[in-house]
């Protein structure tokens, strides 16, 4: 037999089945709406402008549609995977790069330079009035994009999906919470000049919420600016652990939090390029606890500074601000969005997010939630690995018949519906132990 | 085919050769496919018990 | 104790991590050509398909080898020496052991057909079939595959990938005759029909023919039709691999023979997996057991012996899964073929035909 080691098995990359021309032209419209969108960028006359960006929404939202539906929208409904490997633009190619820049850039834009970004912003004014009652801020387009991005992609991991009816219910869930909770009402909210507040977003994610300024500025507002301060306590500290208990991270992370949706929606063609070795796993827990503890820490500072006058000095609030530039903008935005191209679509909610790290702990010690395998008929064929944006080696557990009990899981369940042979299946079951392992072998070191 | 089975449960059926009626009647907690999957369980004893009725 | 064990496929792998896990104390070599790390054979077609790289299938990361203690080896076993407990390797390296188990896997069968050693015939086995299937199917416009089984289904979707167009011989009247009832194979030929897979059933191949350069041209088929193609997939079966074990005294049937503690007529070596054929199978159980969870389990049996705890080999409920194109199938215990007259089926379809289920039992006491 021809000896192949491990390092000189690479396949002769295959060249891919040529892009039809009804692809192509979907892609197309792509590509046009957003160089009209280039345009509208960098037209001072504001009547082009918006014209420009009109036609750019409508040339983007058409062609990813048509290009959604034509690719996953027709023939047989069933798992889609082919070529993932070995497109370019999937697969950390030439494409894929010039993405992650893009979008990188796009987050520097609006995190520091949003004159820049002036047009484009003056483009959605008339959209910010209906809708605010207000002219329209760098954060309104960046809202505005991020929806459209949600509900688009959303469009396409509906057909791509539709074989799943968990998948199908899921993703509109966060459709839904995206449109509504953290767009719709949120710009409702202002019109009627109550405070901008996100009822789909908490502590310690949203830190500030019960931050003693947070509360402060929410209290002013009266009778409903005190339910929200309610709300975000109750929601944090009480609702949390609760749905947890029950349901496992998954109540949040993939069907409500919209940093989850954008992810699960237009970071779904990444998913499978989370690094999934242990040595990514040990930077998760090196990075995602010690980045909790610190807000905790920071949230508990500035409390005793307001209730026992700051004799601790600015520390809270140097802490607080190092913290907003660190985490909330470069690690949340730039690296967790602009590198879905390179490292996956979850690099922030994996190595980042205080919340996911505080769901984490209690799905881990407090909680009916797990993927149970079935009996011994695993192939250890990687699919479920492959798919888990999570970077969880699931195939670790399931060759073994042992249920996945992680703290980094967010449920999105693609592990069970990619997996070939039926193996794996997302279970709220009261009693957890007693599992029956069917596989008796435990190899000695698995790390984890 | 086109659905997921338990693995214990079913060897414990086999294995304790369990009467038909009870497997049909407790198909359910065979059952393994994923969470909103519409459950056929109710079509499945229907059929079960249309055919024992022409049997007798 | 050393242990050495020829094949790092999913009997060689399962039976080091658990002696490793009985004995933590003894040494354990793998021997393997095929690959430096164990991977998946199963998963092969996911690579093709472009779904995972080849970094992908393997179930372990490269460190835990060394973290477990595990001695890998890549190269050929070439002759084994019984009395001396010692085997030849290609590298030119001898190596002695306590125990040896030969987990040397299988081979793809050939019928021996005209033609069948064309450029661009082939089966699908391991890393260099995958490379090759790679090279041979590239450009092309049509393959043939032969074989109504789970490897026809698999080449037939890996081909569909490529927008190849694929037909597939079956010699039965039906996909998987052998295993599948009818009704259950009527839903495998939708699947067929759905991703336009051309099937031609009671048909098999006659002869493969060439061009000037050697390279596959067109075949025929044993209704005499000449169907053009550039590719031909054999997956007809496997065959156990015995090129190390004839180097040998130990006795080989069409498999290495073994008893049901999977030890061959040779003091201190053992055969599990593929390659092993027991020489008294359990009632109802094949002698020669080619599955991915076979193998596994028999890895596991034969460790035990090994490591000085006498354990027969017991299959327990039968149970196998698969997935043809879009529709997973899986079953737990005997649903033959065709069921025998004193067992009554139960059969259930939906309506859609994406979903069936099959209970057989005994009529009188009705049970399973
Ligand atoms: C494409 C494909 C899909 C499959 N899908 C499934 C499935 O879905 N479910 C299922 O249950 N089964 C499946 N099988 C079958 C399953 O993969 C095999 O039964 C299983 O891999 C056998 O494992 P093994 O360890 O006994 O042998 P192998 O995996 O064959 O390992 C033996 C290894 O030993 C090496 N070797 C042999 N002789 C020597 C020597 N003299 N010196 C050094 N090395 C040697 C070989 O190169 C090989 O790498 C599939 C098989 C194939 C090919
Ligand atoms: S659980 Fe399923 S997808 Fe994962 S390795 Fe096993 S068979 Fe493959």
């Amino acid at each position: 037999m021809e000896v192949t080691s491990d390092h000189s098995f690479a396949l002769a990359q295959a060249p891919l089945p040529v892009t039809d021309a009804k692809e192509k032209a979907t892609l197309a419209a792509v590509a046009l709406g957003l160089l009209a969108l280039l345009g509208a960028a960098f037209d001072d006359d504001g009547e082009r402008a918006r014209l420009s960006m009109y036609v750019a929404l409508g040339l983007i939202s058409g062609g990813t549609l048509a290009w959604a539906w034509y690719k996953f929208g027709q023939g047989e409904a069933g798992v889609k995977q082919n070529n993932l490997w070995l497109r370019a633009s999937t697969s950390r190619g030439a494409i894929a790069w010039v993405t992650g820049l893009v979008l990188t850039g796009f987050y520097v834009l609006l995190y520091w330079f949003p004159q820049y970004l002036e047009n484009l912003i003056r483009t959605l004014d008339p959209f910010s009035q209906a809708l605010r009652n207000r002219a329209a801020d760098q954060w309104f387009l960046y809202g505005t994009f991020y929806t459209l991005a949600v509900l688009l992609m959303g469009g396409r991991a509906l057909w791509k999906y539709r074989h799943s009816r968990y998948q199908l219910i899921r993703t509109l869930s966060v459709m839904f919470f995206q449109l509504g909770f953290a767009f719709l009402l949120p710009g409702l909210l202002l019109f009627f000049q109550q405070p901008e507040f996100y009822f789909s977003y908490f502590w310690p994610l949203k830190y500030d919420y019960l931050f003693p300024g947070g509360v402060a500025d929410l209290v002013k507002n009266g009778g409903l600016g005190v339910f929200m301060v309610f709300w975000g306590a109750i929601m944090s500290l009480v609702a949390t652990p609760i749905l947890t208990y029950f349901y496992g991270k998954r109540w949040y992370c993939s069907w409500v939090c919209g940093c989850g949706g954008l992810a699960e929606t237009a970071g779904d063609p990444y998913r499978h390029l989370s690094d999934k070795s242990r040595a990514a796993w040990r930077w998760e827990v090196r990075l995602v606890y010690p980045i909790l503890a610190l807000i905790v820490l920071i949230t508990v500072l500035l409390w005793v500074n307001q209730l026992y006058g700051s004799f601790l000095g600015e520390i809270g609030n140097s802490l607080n601000k190092f913290y907003g530039f660190a985490i909330g903008a470069v690690f949340s935005g730039v690296v967790g969005v602009g590198f879905y191209p390179i490292m996956g679509n979850r690099v922030w909610c994996r190595f980042g997010c205080p919340m996911a790290a505080y769901l984490g702990l209690l799905q881990k010690h407090f909680s009916r939630f797990r993927i149970t395998t079935n009996g011994g008929q695993c192939i250890s064929c990687g699919n479920c690995s492959n798919v888990c944006e999570m970077g969880i080696d699931v195939k670790q557990y399931a060759q073994r018949g042992e249920p996945i009990i992680r703290a980094s899981c967010v449920g999105c369940g693609m592990c069970s519906t990619a997996c070939p042979r039926g193996v794996l299946n997302l279970e709220n079951a009261p009693e957890r132990v007693g599992i029956k392992h069917r596989n008796s072998f435990t190899p000695i070191r698995c790390g984890y | 085919m086109g659905l997921r089975l338990r693995q214990a449960v079913c060897e414990n059926w086999i294995k304790t050769q369990t009467p038909i009626h009870t497997v049909i009647g407790r198909l359910k907690t065979a059952n393994f496919d994923p969470e909103f999957y519409r459950r056929h369980e109710p079509a499945i004893q229907r059929q079960f018990a249309e055919i024992l009725a022409v049997k007798r | 104790m050393h242990l050495v064990i020829i094949g790092n496929g999913i009997t060689g792998v399962t039976a080091a991590q658990t002696v490793r896990r009985l004995q933590p104390a003894a040494r354990i070599t793998l021997v393997s050509d095929e690959s430096e790390h164990h991977y998946s054979r199963t998963a092969l077609m996911y690579v093709y398909m472009g779904h995972l790289r080849y970094q992908d299938i393997k179930p372990y990361e490269d460190w835990f080898w060394k973290e477990n203690r595990l001695e890998l080896v890549h190269g050929t076993a070439t002759a084994l020496d019984a009395d001396q407990h010692q085997v030849q390797l290609s590298t030119g390296q001898t190596i002695s052991y306590d125990n040896l188990l030969l987990a040397t896997g299988s081979v793809s069968r050939r019928a021996g057909w005209p033609g069948q050693d064309l450029l661009g015939v082939q089966g699908l086995y391991g890393l260099p079939d995958l490379a090759q299937m790679e090279r041979d199917t590239q450009g092309i416009s049509r393959g043939v595959v032969v074989g109504g089984g789970l490897i026809g289904v698999e080449l037939a979707e890996m081909l569909h990938t490529r927008r190849i167009a694929a037909t597939v011989l079956v010699r039965d009247q039906h996909y998987w005759g052998s295993v599948l009832p009818p009704e259950e194979a009527e839903l495998v030929d939708k699947q067929f029909r759905q991703h336009d897979v051309d099937v031609r059933y009671r048909t098999e191949l006659r002869e493969i023919l060439g061009d000037t350069d050697g390279r596959v041209r067109a075949i025929v088929t044993s209704q005499g039709e000449e169907l053009p193609c550039q590719w031909v997939g054999l997956g007809i079966g496997v065959t156990p691999n015995l090129s190390l074990a004839q180097s040998s005294t130990v006795e080989t049937d069409r498999g290495i023979l073994v008893n049901e503690l999977l030890q061959t007529n040779l003091p201190d070596v053992y055969a599990a997996g593929d390659c092993a054929q027991h020489r008294q199978p359990g009632a109802g159980e094949v002698p020669i057991e080619q599955l991915w969870y076979t193998g596994r389990m028999q890895g596991e049996t034969v460790a035990h012996t090994i490591c000085g705890r006498p354990t027969p080999y017991r299959r327990g409920v039968w149970f196998n899964s698969a997935k043809f194109f879009n529709l997973e199938y899986q079953t737990y215990g005997q649903v033959p073929a065709r069921t025998p007259t004193d067992i009554e089926s139960f059969y259930w379809q939906h309506p859609t035909g994406n979903c069936a289920l099959r209970i057989n039992f005994a009529p009188t006491p009705m049970m399973l």
